[in-house]
């Protein structure tokens, strides 16, 4: 084996260990990239659906994918605008008199 | 920039991290088990491992300034570097933390090799093999993120088995290149001689 050929052939594998390695970084960078792009556009639309089924039906929140959705603030606060108010109940006071009257129309009715 | 296109890249920079890096550490125990073959020598093995960590470096960095710039998740500066005192999710947030910091150690040593000596270098570069599941481990238990998803968990599942078999391969004692070089002397009877020695 010559000298002039151990200086070709190193130089020979100097440049195919570069460029297979430049080759492998450029794909494996090309695909993160695409990769990252895919799975925050399946995510965002995901949380799409999410927000639109949720605001379609009575206020109540979607259990699908409520803990990968976006927390947004807008959507929330569009969904408390869309939730029907919560139904004031009784108070203790008013109770006996509701009673009282219901019990003297039924008195006065049965007479 | 909307806040909702930063929550989400985090997530899937993170993700395409975790992938990175798995190949980064899958290629170093390629390395330190001398493995090669025609296409890919065994110097292309570890330029490909040095690339391929500050490219998984680089989204790293991107999944760390979209979690401090998006504005739902109050992440500081210093949650990033001290762990387990964020006030989100602080002990899963911690543990990215940690793994960041693991990083950083590797990062510089690795950077300053030639300055360091092999056994300072090796004993912080060994630390990569509990950087990586605590950044796994992290990504499957941060609160809002994708780990609890079927997909992600597949995925994590996929990322182990790589690297236990990329393990197995390495720690076969019939496959230690210097197992096989003593091998090779006994039987021949030859002496023994450094790799690298002229003749």
């Amino acid at each position: 084996m010559t000298k002039k050929y151990r200086i070709a052939r190193r130089d020979h594998l100097r440049r195919r260990v570069r460029l297979t390695t430049a080759g492998v970084v450029g794909v494996a960078g090309a695909a993160s990239v695409a990769l990252t792009v895919a799975i925050a556009g399946a995510a965002h639309a995901q949380n799409d659906a999410t927000e639109t089924s949720s605001t379609s039906s009575d206020g109540s929140t979607n259990s699908a994918g409520t803990s990968a959705a976006a927390p947004t603030t807008a959507a929330a606060a569009s969904r408390a605008a869309a939730a029907p108010a919560p139904q004031v109940l009784a108070t203790p006071a008013q109770t006996p008199k509701a009673t009282i009257s219901a019990r003297a129309q039924a008195k006065s009715g049965g007479s | 920039m909307n806040a909702t296109v930063l929550w989400y890249s985090s997530r899937a920079v993170g993700v395409v991290s975790l992938v990175l890096f798995t190949a980064v550490v899958v290629l170093g125990i390629a390395t330190a088990g001398r493995a090669s073959s025609t296409a890919f020598p065994r110097a292309a093995v570890l330029r490909l491992h040095r690339a391929l960590s500050i490219a998984a470096t680089a989204f790293i960095a991107v999944h760390i300034a979209t979690a401090i710039l998006d504005s739902y998740v109050n992440i500081s500066y210093w949650d990033i570097v001290v762990p387990f005192g964020s006030s989100f999710d602080p002990f899963w947030i911690g543990l990215g933390a940690v793994a960041i910091d693991l990083l950083i150690a590797i990062g510089i040593t690795s950077a300053f090799r030639r300055r360091l000596s092999l056994r300072a270098w090796r004993a912080v570069h060994l630390s990569a093999y509990a950087m990586w599941p605590i950044a796994l481990i992290h990504g499957f238990g941060v609160s809002g993120g994708d780990g609890q998803q079927r997909w992600m968990i597949a995925l994590d599942i996929v990322c182990i088995a790589a690297v236990l078999g990329a393990l197995a391969f390495r720690l076969r004692p019939d496959r230690h290149p210097d197992t096989i070089a003593r091998r090779w002397d006994d039987a021949t009877d030859r002496p023994r001689v450094s790799v690298g020695a002229s003749s």
